[in-house]
């Protein structure tokens, strides 16, 4: 019996994710926790273990003396807010994070689940996983998108809006976030934006939080082809996720991702129209002297990123700008690489102890100032939600990066035309 | 060729040396970056493990080096540029300015003391202290001359002030001093540069900022006595006693983050000390060590901490801290660490922390390296030519020593630095003393005992370092009306080149028998002034020298009546004892240039050839019918892979084809007689021949053996899959991998044996590496071999050593017991063997048990058989361990207390090959120092014993440090009857002069020349009877 061409296509398909899986994947746990010494700093500093028993250094070793088994069974390993603490701090630079994507993937072959950590009964992941499907495509609203604002199904320039506007199904009005980022880059760009009606998932839950690793290759190779049709070389996107996600996983996964398109968040892209003299920072309308804010690092920005990225740096830069305004920036106690967590990873484990790790954060935050600003999505949903059941941090107002940027942008034309010239 | 050598580095390492190439026979130009020569030593409180005071045991050193005329003693001075090539190098070097000028400084410290209060952090005390504008780093400093900083001299800055100009008796200050470039031609170069520890380099988690925080060098100066707060152990915040101090290891070595991947070596052990020395301090200081490993690499280092523990009630935590957090109101310091043993995380409260911060290539290290063309390493240290020749560079002709080529402590540093010169001396033996200074000899006056004394005292004001709190004229004239004073005059500085001068013509006017220089310490200036009266012809025996600037002026400051009152007795005193003067002789003595190893593995035929490429006929004595010793039992040396068979063949090739050693086989010593330079040796050969053999110095390197265990871990005849590390080695070596079928599991325990709490104290070091070297070829050898690794404390703590072991992670699984549980080993079943291992894993808190096929036992090293038997024929002393007692185990590693004999390789302590063979040539540097030169001069202050009163007891022969006292027999003839008596006989050739057997001798029979008892009793006299 020959087989059918839709076999051999499927076949070749499973070979093709195969061959990608082995460069994000390597079962082999011990190999990746060899060099450990046994120093227990990374219990020291977990994040988790201020709030419940949790004891990375124990688990290495417990994996390199081979009960990699007990460990994987009991399910230990869901609780990890993949934070990368204990990264930062580590002697001898063991990725415990990356252990428990890899570990996650492999407790997923064991028939485990973590559906019953999963918050909002797992709709969030559930809609990435549906987007990974060659059939699926989404028809997203486009109702968001504020007047004036020029954008296009092809061009050079993505702006990739992420999970956002499906948080509205739950949430206060997120939109926020992609109205006024989408603002700032079409006061800049003189060529219309292209924002993607089928845009679908970067797929960064379902690969940290799911160890659903497949599914995660095929949302890349989906993403890339969108990508490609539209004909863009540049993205930029207001999420910390989606941000780490294309800048190292799909640069690790696809290997000429990196020089076909050019990735910022919009940090950065801020930060570097305004170093060109395109962007200037200017007094609102409505300006309340003397205002203090801060910020809060998502791990995906700070810690998740290579040593020498330095958009920690730049946002201060930013900020310090901004001061010259009138505002005052306070830094939190812990910042940049040691800023504490929102409290979740890839919506798991929504419950008490992730509350304490968020009033920590938000204690720290109201200590600073009166506004709190942060460039990640989930970790404004995550913060702000706490709000709902505490009073005394109600009254801290937060923002998103580009929400709290978007009234002090001035586009300078004339430069602009220059440059143009 | 050229026979000189430049040094750069006046640290240790720099001084050792230079003061040895100096006794092989070249001149050495030692350039120093910073105003005084001593380096880190200089600055250390005191030394681990003996506790002594650092700087105490360093000075003289530093002042041997300053009176040395074949050392060209250049501080202040950097290299700027080399070309040329080994034996014919150019060197430029830059002389930074001054504004003193060195030849007339007197080091008075008048400058200094007036000054403007401007004051600056001074980095010799790491910044705790101040300095002014016109300083001297340190009193000690050599050479003790004053710089001005021209930062913020305000002459220098502002055109104004010129203060020290007008107070400099000595008219040094020179504001115009102007950079100069110097050349100098040499044949090779010695780098020597040492490290620094820039713990501000830190990341925040260790609190470095705080003010409580400090770097273990920083904690150097506190504890120092010198240093900024007088020895009190103070807070720098509040000046406060701190009750509670902690001490963090690894504060950023080990650890990538920080970018040193290496274990720096020495913090195990300074922390220990350091710990101690604050107990000892204060009773209300309370000490806490939080570490990881115990490193403790050297010589009963072990032990040292575990005394620590033990005795100082020091206690250590076993964990990694996660951060340091301060108290901004009390600026305490909160440390959160997990405590490993309990699991439970814990915030610990310190007044004080001290962080063991990374050590690294000091400053300028990379500059350097291009400068002289020469290679670093991935660590930027500075990279050796090959693995066994750690001391050489990558380019022929330039050496390293000490620290900047990898972490250690100061005894391998000094060992290190006896090689480097060894191995100098071998590359530039065809120049030996072309470039050496011969002192002229002026013919001696004829004094007789009868002559009447005629003496001569020179009184110094040393500017107004002494004049200023001394009467000085009033002195003068009082010393001039005592008996037997022909002549006393005063002048500013008697060190000055000019007061030479005028000693030797007073000397000569005045038919002067005795001098008497009445100024600073004999330490420093004692041999200036001999060689002076030397100089004039009279006997350096017949010169006194009068403290009177420590023991006066500057303990007596605020009561100049008192401090003339002791400067009065105790010139008389000294008048008293120079009226009874004798010129005494100096022995010469012939040295016979051939030299006897004794032992012929890597460390005895190492030495053999550097002693052989020196040009001297060299003899080895080794027991076994090979030479090669236990590098015949081993396969594989780490962390190169290169097979020990190989490179021990090379080296025994090596020695057959040198002309100039001759080997004993099968061969033992039978006798020995005579001492330094003159030892005759009967050598029993193979065919039971003995040969007697003129020898001038002997090398002890008997090396070492494995511990057999004794129904140890199963470890018994009949279980053949129990071995040793040793037999393992052979096995991998000679059975190939056929003995490896059916063998799945192989568990290695570390630590068997060793480490305890009575018998086998110590660690011996090696067996951390070696085990971890076999793991990795079992592994290569059988990949899917399951390793096991019990280990206590994993010392791998030289350079390299640490990534080797962190590669090597992955072949085993290594889990962690303590001494409180050792792990239990039954035998499950005898055929296949298999047994059980029971274990409490500290890591996981847990009990565990498994199986294993096979043991493998890591032992510790011990001495090797029938040591005792040499150690009396040589007479040198073994330590309680039985390995050989060195000198002294900081600055004479190699050397026994008796001249002429010395010791490398595991014959002193447990080391590995590349260790040994460094020793080696630091043992065969420091015998060719006797073997160069043709004779030897010793001292003329030397025990005498008087005949008549000896009545043979021995307890003189038995408290002479340095052998040099015989019990002969002598005959007595009566009128009826002959009488065998014994009597003792001292040989001046060996002789210190330290008095030991004089104050012992029960009957008065022995003194010391020169402190004879007829002139110390003049002294009392003198000061109870005389005014």
């Amino acid at each position: 019996m020959t087989e059918s061409k839709k076999d051999i296509e499927r076949k070749k398909l499973f070979n093709d994710t195969l061959k990608y899986l082995d460069k994000v994947y390597n079962p082999n746990l011990r190999d990746l926790l060899k060099k450990c010494y046994q120093c227990g700093r990374c219990s020291g500093v977990c994040q988790l273990s201020k709030v419940q028993k949790y004891t990375p250094s124990r688990i290495i070793q417990l994996i390199l003396e081979g009960f990699e088994e007990k460990v994987l069974n009991s399910g230990d390993l869901w609780d990890c807010l993949t934070c990368n603490q204990c990264l930062k701090d580590c002697p001898v630079n063991i990725n415990f994070a990356d252990i428990v994507r890899t570990a996650r993937y492999l407790m997923r072959h064991k028939d485990q689940s973590p559906d019953e950590y999963v918050a909002h009964k797992g709709i969030y992941t559930t809609i990435s996983e549906m987007m990974s499907r060659p059939y699926i495509n989404p028809d997203r609203s486009m109702e968001w998108i504020p007047k004036g604002c020029k954008i296009s199904a092809k061009g050079d320039l993505l702006y990739f809006v992420g999970c956002l506007p499906f948080f509205n199904f739950e949430f206060e009005d997120m939109n926020n976030i992609a109205r006024d980022t989408l603002k700032i880059i079409c006061a800049v760009e003189e060529e219309p934006v292209v924002v993607l009606k089928e845009e679908i998932c970067c797929g960064h839950d379902i690969y940290w939080g799911q160890g659903k690793i497949k599914t995660f290759i095929k949302l890349g190779k989906r993403n890339i082809e969108k990508f490609e049709e539209a004909g863009i070389s540049r993205i930029v996107t207001a999420c910390a996720e989606c941000y780490r996600t294309f800048k190292v996983d799909y640069a690790q996964l696809f290997d000429d991702f990196d020089s076909k398109f050019k990735v910022q968040h919009l940090i950065e892209y801020v930060y570097s129209k305004w170093k060109e003299g395109i962007i200037k920072f200017v007094k609102p309308k409505e300006f309340d002297e003397n205002l203090s804010f801060t910020y809060h690092d998502p791990c995906r920005l700070s810690r998740f990123l290579p040593k020498e990225n330095n958009i920690t740096e730049i946002t201060r830069e930013i900020f310090k700008e901004l001061e010259k305004l009138g505002y005052k920036f306070n830094e939190m106690k812990h910042n940049k690489e040691n800023a504490l967590c929102c409290g979740v990873n890839s919506w798991l484990n929504c419950n008490e102890k992730s509350k304490a790790l968020r009033y920590k954060r938000m204690l720290e935050a109201k200590e600073a100032g009166e506004i709190l600003v942060t460039s990640c999505p989930k970790c404004e949903l995550h913060l702000s939600c706490l709000q709902n059941d505490i009073e005394d941090i109600a009254s801290i107002e937060i923002l998103d990066f580009s929400e709290f940027l978007v009234k002090h942008i001035k586009v300078n034309k004339q430069r602009k035309k220059g440059v143009r010239d | 060729m050229y026979g000189s050598v430049l040094v750069i580095g006046g640290g240790i390492a720099g001084i050792q040396t230079s003061l040895d190439l100096t006794e092989l026979g070249f001149k050495v130009y030692l350039v120093e970056r910073n105003p005084s020569i001593g380096g880190r030593m200089a600055q250390l409180d005191k030394t681990f493990p003996t506790n002594d005071c650092s700087l105490c045991i360093l000075a003289p050193k530093m002042v041997e080096v300053y009176r040395n005329p074949n050392i060209e003693l250049m501080t202040y001075h950097e290299v700027k540029d080399v070309s040329g090539v080994a034996g014919d190098f150019t060197v430029s070097i830059i002389k930074k300015p001054r504004y003193i000028d060195e030849t007339k400084c007197k080091g008075c410290g008048d400058c200094a003391s007036k000054c403007p209060k401007i004051e600056v952090p001074n980095l010799f005390d790491m910044n705790l202290g101040k300095r002014k504008s016109a300083y001297i780093p340190f009193p000690q400093a050599v050479p003790p001359v004053y710089l001005i900083d021209p930062e913020i001299c305000l002459k220098l800055t502002k055109g104004v002030c010129g203060v020290c100009a007008k107070v400099c008796q000595a008219e040094a200050i020179d504001y115009t001093q102007k950079e100069q470039e110097i050349q100098i031609n040499v044949g090779a170069i010695v780098v020597a540069t040492g490290f620094d520890m820039p713990s501000e380099k830190l990341s925040s988690r260790w609190g470095y900022k705080y003010d409580n925080v400090v770097s273990a060098l920083e904690y150097e100066r506190i504890l120092c006595a010198s240093g900024p707060f007088g020895g009190h152990v103070l807070r720098p915040s509040d000046h406060t006693e701190p009750e509670k101090i902690a001490f963090i290891q690894c504060a950023g070595s080990r650890d990538l983050h920080e970018g040193v991947s290496y274990c720096s070596s020495v913090c195990c052990m300074y922390t220990a000390k350091e710990a101690i020395i604050t107990s000892e301090h204060s009773d209300k200081s309370k000490c806490f060590v939080f570490r990881h490993d115990i490193r403790a690499f050297g010589k009963n280092f072990y032990e040292f901490t575990q005394r620590a523990q033990k005795e100082y009630g020091v206690k250590y935590y076993q964990t990694k801290i996660s951060k340091v957090e301060e108290n901004s109101e009390t600026k305490n310091l909160m440390i959160h660490y997990e405590n490993l043993k309990t699991g439970e995380f814990e915030n610990f409260e310190a007044d004080l922390v001290v962080l063991a911060s990374p050590l690294v290539p000091s400053s300028g290290s990379q500059k350097l390296s291009e400068i002289l063309g020469i290679e670093v390493d991935e660590y930027n240290f500075f990279k050796e030519y090959d693995y066994f020749n750690k001391s050489k560079a990558t380019k022929e002709g330039i050496y390293l020593c000490g620290f900047c080529q990898g972490p250690m402590d100061i005894p391998e540093t000094v060992a290190d630095s006896s090689g480097v010169a060894g191995q100098v001396a071998a590359f530039l033996h065809s120049v030996k003393f072309d470039q050496t200074e011969e002192k002229e000899v002026t013919p001696e006056l004829d004094i007789k005992d009868d002559d009447v004394p005629r003496i001569g005292v020179l009184i110094c004001h040393c500017g107004i370092n002494i004049g200023k709190y001394v009467q000085v004229p009033l002195l003068a004239e009082y010393v001039r009306a005592l008996p037997n004073v022909v002549h006393c005059e005063d002048n500013l500085y008697s060190c000055s080149s000019d007061s030479q001068a005028r000693i030797k013509e007073l000397i000569i006017n005045h038919k002067l028998n005795r001098f008497i220089v009445a100024s600073c310490t004999p330490r420093t200036h004692e041999s200036l002034f001999q060689e002076t009266c030397e100089e004039a012809g009279l006997n350096k025996y017949l010169f006194e020298m009068v403290n009177i600037r420590d023991q006066c002026s500057w303990v007596h400051m605020d009561d100049i009546e008192a401090a003339t009152q002791k400067a009065k007795d105790l010139i008389r005193m000294a008048v008293a004892k120079a009226r009874l003067l004798k010129p005494l002789k100096e022995e010469v003595l012939k040295i016979t240039p051939t030299a006897l190893v004794v032992g012929g593995g890597i460390a005895g035929m190492s030495a053999a050839l550097n002693i052989a490429e020196q040009g001297f006929k060299t003899y080895i004595v080794e027991k076994e019918a090979q030479l090669g010793g236990n590098l015949n039992h081993l396969n594989e040396l780490y962390p190169i892979e290169e097979s020990a068979s190989d490179f021990l063949l090379r080296t025994i090739e090596k020695v057959e084809q040198n002309q100039n050693i001759q080997t004993f086989l099968s061969a033992k010593m039978k006798k020995v007689k005579g001492y330094v330079g003159n030892y005759i040796v009967s050598v029993e050969d193979s065919k039971n021949k003995v040969q007697d053999l003129s020898i001038g110095t002997i090398i002890v390197a008997t090396g070492g053996k494995e511990y057999k265990p004794k129904d140890l871990f199963q470890y018994k005849k009949e279980n053949q899959n129990v071995i040793t590390q040793l037999e393992l080695e052979q096995l991998l070596k000679e059975k190939g991998t056929t003995w490896l079928n059916g063998v799945n599991r192989i568990t290695t325990i570390l630590c068997v044996n060793a480490r305890q709490n009575e018998g086998i104290t110590y660690c011996s070091n090696i067996c951390c590496g070696n085990s971890i070297k076999n793991v990795g070829l079992l592994k290569k050898l059988k990949p899917e071999l399951e390793l096991i690794v019990l280990y206590r404390d994993l010392q791998m703590a030289k350079k390299r050593y640490e990534d080797y072991y962190r590669e090597r992670r992955k072949d085993a699984i290594f889990l962690r017991y303590d001494l409180d549980n050792l792990p239990i080993v039954k035998q499950k079943q005898k055929s296949p063997e298999k047994y059980e291992i029971k274990l409490y894993d500290t890591n996981l808190q847990d009990f565990l048990e498994f199986e294993t096929d096979m043991i493998v036992l890591s032992t510790p090293i011990v001495p090797s058989d029938n040591l005792m038997d040499l150690a009396k024929m040589l007479k040198v002393p073994l330590d309680s361990h039985g390995f050989f007692l060195e000198a002294h185990v900081k600055l004479r590693p190699l050397d026994f207390a008796t001249d002429g004999i010395f010791l490398c390789g595991c014959a002193q302590w447990p080391k590995n090959v590349q260790d040994s063979i460094s020793q080696a040539n630091g043992a065969a540097g420091r015998a060719c120092r006797f073997l160069s030169v043709k004779e030897i001069t010793t001292s003329g202050i030397v025990a005498e014993v008087n005949p008549i009163n000896c009545i043979g007891c021995g307890k003189c022969q038995s408290v002479c440090a340095y052998n040099a006292i015989d019990l002969l027999d002598s005959v007595k003839e009566f009128e009826d009857v002959s009488l065998t008596v014994k009597k003792s006989f001292i040989n001046s050739a060996l002789c210190k002069g330290c008095g030991t057997c004089a104050a012992t001798c029960p009957n008065g029979a022995i003194s010391i020349k020169k402190y004879d008892f007829d002139q110390i009793s003049a002294m009392i006299d003198s000061f109870l009877l005389e005014t």
